[in-house]
């Protein structure tokens, strides 16, 4: 079998389409120790996708960090026009979000 | 200009000690299964206060604890967790850590990071396995039901917060903090994002948001100002009184985010707030107290102690004056005695504390030991609110503790013995206190099996403390247990039966001018009654002379005064004399000797024999007279001066001189090992 000729990043890039959704799905532990992993997990996921979503089931405990960061993670993705689900059944995280006045941003309505 | 914060340190953890010591009683309160709401609320808001406390003057490590058990403490109070056997087990156990990470960092010594990392590890694994530990449908979310006694006409209150940078890093999460506030009334928030970065530039923990709230309560402005106490430093806040709300339930105003309040005017409890602040005197002011240091107190009696011997004094030299003059002198002089009796009786009740901050060291250790030895016991306390001065409250507790271990290791029998012998399974230990004359009465009960006095009687002959064929009553039989090295447990353990412990008890119930005494019956149980005076500052004392010295007697020491007839005393092996007083042979102790002294007297018939007791013996002190009873104020001599072997402490008599206070157990001891040597 020919050997996949080995492509500069930006041309690779260029050539595979943007996926139409992506999950996100958040560690069972997202508190402060372990914020800076789950900045680069989100970080994967490239400008433009339509449909993002975050998946909640595995998680355990989370923060107001974490939901900061998810903040800025929904809203830079909202402007670009992403819709944004969330899936796990979660109140705690409902209630946080409410708390913290961030319900709407990690709904990607503003 | 920065603020060094370690001058807090010391309140923080005096603070902390304190709010541990009523997380622990709530703990030991909380029912397994269905837990009182408001208890659970107790503990956390001590958790959340020592974090705070522990992140503002960067105990790191006891902060970010503290914030697992508060994650805990969140999952019960919210209802998601139920309070099972293990995890009432794992919180005490937490509890136990937290006292040795706040020891150890007011030492400044290392904190044992091993221990603190097994016990977080049980918090997080009990969190993760939540949902195996809920059993039937939750709790409702925790709520305070007791209504307001005076409802006030809401409020709304605009709250603005604006974190600093290390706000996350400094283990504060406001989501908590918010919940809190919501518990207050109804609360609306808006974050503000204008400063938060796209989240590849965001930097991880920084915190970036800043938020406005909007609370509609009755709750007064130092009830929320408080739920932000431990952020203070960390953030710019600003609480602002809104205009009153017309129509708002002023009771239980739900939110738009439907958190459940608590009766909303109810100021927050104390335990909101036990730990130490950045203004610790106006928390306390809040409280009607202020927390003042011991020496300050101490510097205080000092001066009235003084002032006790200066009027003294002038009582003495206005005995000499004659004429009308003296007489209004006389009369002012005794106004001013009574005023000042006032002015000591009140400076000592500022260092007298309730026996309660002893007493409740006992409800845990009585659960830990009962469950160890596998035993049913109750503890029943009455008089927690009994006071006695705060030097011998620190003393005491260690003697009480082994008195209530030996409680449980022998008197109170196993729940199968106890049923074999027609008694309830569940054994009952008594803690009592209470001021009987001018003393306190502290009495520890258990209605076990009461103590074996054949075996003590047998223990003791075979250790010689007891002639193989002297008959004792049970009274005499008893009081055997308080001698040195006698133990009647068949293993020696690390609860008990080393055969240390009541001589030691004795000892130190003793050097605190108390006194111990033991009533047993068989299969009823024991009672032992422990007699201590009110303060260590002031004793009762006879004064005696010894050549042209005056010393102080303590009269607790003292049992009876004579003068020897000729002949009466007898000189027994290498010149020791001794005298027969009731029942027994008693030496005589010369004090001038002890003291390097020329007395006025040395014939035993011209001077008098004072008996006293101490170290568990009795012996006949020689002086040369009595001068008199009196009243005196203790003067440290070791801070002063140093330690003198027989001497206890200094006093100051009216006319100025200096009298020492004579350490009767030392001198007994002291005699001892001359003869023996």
């Amino acid at each position: 079998m020919k050997p996949l000729r080995k492509m500069p990043p930006r041309a690779r890039r260029a050539s595979v389409p943007l996926p139409d959704s992506v999950v996100v799905a958040l560690p069972a532990d997202c508190t402060l120790g372990n914020i800076g992993a789950l900045r680069d997990l989100l970080c994967e996921v490239k400008a433009g996708v339509p449909n993002i979503t975050l998946d909640l089931r595995r998680l355990e405990r989370f923060d107001t960090a974490t939901l900061q960061l998810l903040a800025a993670f929904t809203r830079d993705h909202a402007a670009r026009g992403a819709n944004l689900l969330t899936c796990g059944n979660r109140p705690a995280w409902d209630e946080a979000a409410a708390l913290l006045g961030l319900t709407a941003t990690l709904e990607g309505r503003v | 200009m920065a603020i060094d914060l370690r001058q807090f340190h010391g309140a923080f953890f005096d603070e902390s000690f304190e709010a541990l010591d009523s997380m622990e009683a709530a703990l030991l309160r909380l029912d397994v299964g269905r837990p009182d709401p408001e208890l659970i609320n107790t503990i956390f808001r001590v958790a959340h206060s020592i974090k705070g406390g522990a992140a503002t003057f960067g105990f790191a490590e006891i902060a970010s604890f503290t914030h697992s058990l508060e994650t805990l403490l969140d999952e019960l109070r919210s209802g998601r967790m139920a309070v099972t056997p293990g995890i009432s087990n794992l919180l005490l156990k937490t509890l136990d850590v937290m006292r040795a990470m706040l020891g150890a960092a007011r030492a400044e010594q290392p904190i044992d990071m091993q221990c603190v990392a097994d016990v977080q590890l049980d918090i997080e694994l009990t969190i993760v396995q939540r949902d195996a530990a809920v059993t039937g449908p939750p709790p409702p979310p925790v709520t305070a039901t007791a209504p307001p006694e005076e409802v006030a006409a809401p409020t709304e209150w605009r709250v603005t917060l604006e974190p600093g940078a290390e706000f996350f890093a400094r283990g504060t999460d406001p989501v908590r903090i918010f919940r809190e506030l919501s518990v207050l009334g109804d609360l609306r928030v808006t974050a503000h994002l204008d400063d938060l970065p796209s989240c590849r530039d965001l930097q991880p923990g920084r915190c970036y948001l800043r938020w406005t709230l909007v609370l509609v309560s009755n709750a007064p402005e130092s009830a929320i100002r408080e739920i932000f106490e431990w952020v203070n430093m960390d953030c710019e806040l600003t609480v602002i009184r809104g205009k009153p709300v017309p129509g708002a339930d002023p009771v239980a105003a739900t939110g738009t985010l439907s958190v459940p309040s608590t009766a909303a005017g109810d100021p927050v409890p104390a335990e909101a707030a036990p730990a130490a602040s950045a203004a610790p005197a106006g928390n306390a002011a809040d409280a009607g107290s202020i927390r003042v240091g011991v020496e300050k107190i101490d510097e205080l009696i000092n001066t009235v102690g003084e002032l006790v011997i200066t009027h003294a004094m002038l009582s003495q030299m206005v005995g000499g004056l004659n004429g009308p003059a003296a007489e209004r002198l006389r009369a002012g002089l005794q106004q001013l005695e009574r005023t000042m009796r006032q002015l000591q009786e009140s400076v000592m009740r500022v260092r007298m504390l309730p026996i309660s901050a002893v007493f409740s060291r006992f409800p845990r250790m009585v659960r830990d030991l009962a469950q160890r030895l596998e035993k049913q016991v109750e503890l029943k306390v009455a008089g927690e609110t009994t006071e006695l001065d705060k030097t011998l409250l620190e003393k005491i507790g260690d003697p009480l503790m082994h008195l209530v271990r030996n409680s449980i290791d022998h008197g109170i029998e196993s729940a199968a013995a106890r049923a074999a012998a027609g008694k309830p399974p569940v054994g009952t230990i008594q803690l009592n206190a209470s001021h009987r004359g001018g003393n306190i009465a502290i009495e520890v009960a258990d209605d076990g099996a009461g103590l074996d006095c054949p075996r003590i009687l047998a223990k003791a002959r075979s250790a010689g403390l007891v002639g193989p064929t002297q008959d004792l009553t049970r009274e005499e039989i008893e009081q055997l247990i308080f001698l040195p090295g006698l133990s009647t447990a068949e293993v020696t353990t690390d609860v008990s039966g080393r055969g240390v412990g009541m001589d030691v008890v004795r000892r130190n119930v003793t050097a605190l001018g108390g006194k111990i005494e033991v009533h047993s019956s068989p299969g009823q149980g024991s009672r032992f009654l422990i007699s201590l005076p009110l303060t260590l500052a002031i004793v009762d004392g006879l004064c005696v002379s010894v050549g042209d010295q005056t010393y102080i007697l303590p009269l607790t020491s003292t049992i009876e005064s004579l003068r020897l007839a000729p002949g009466q005393a007898t000189t027994i092996a290498e010149g020791r004399e001794v005298f027969r007083f009731r029942d027994e042979y008693l030496p005589i102790v010369r004090l001038y000797e002890n003291f390097g002294l020329i007395p006025r007297v040395r014939a035993l018939h011209e001077g008098l024999v004072v008996v006293v007791e101490g170290a568990g013996r009795r012996v006949g002190l020689f002086i040369d007279g009595l001068l008199g009873q009196q009243q005196v104020v203790i003067k440290s001599l070791e801070t002063n001066y140093g330690r003198i072997c027989g001497i206890s402490a200094a006093t100051i008599l009216g006319d100025g001189s200096v009298a020492l206070i004579l350490d009767v157990p030392d001198l007994i001891r002291s005699d001892s090992h001359r003869q023996a040597a």
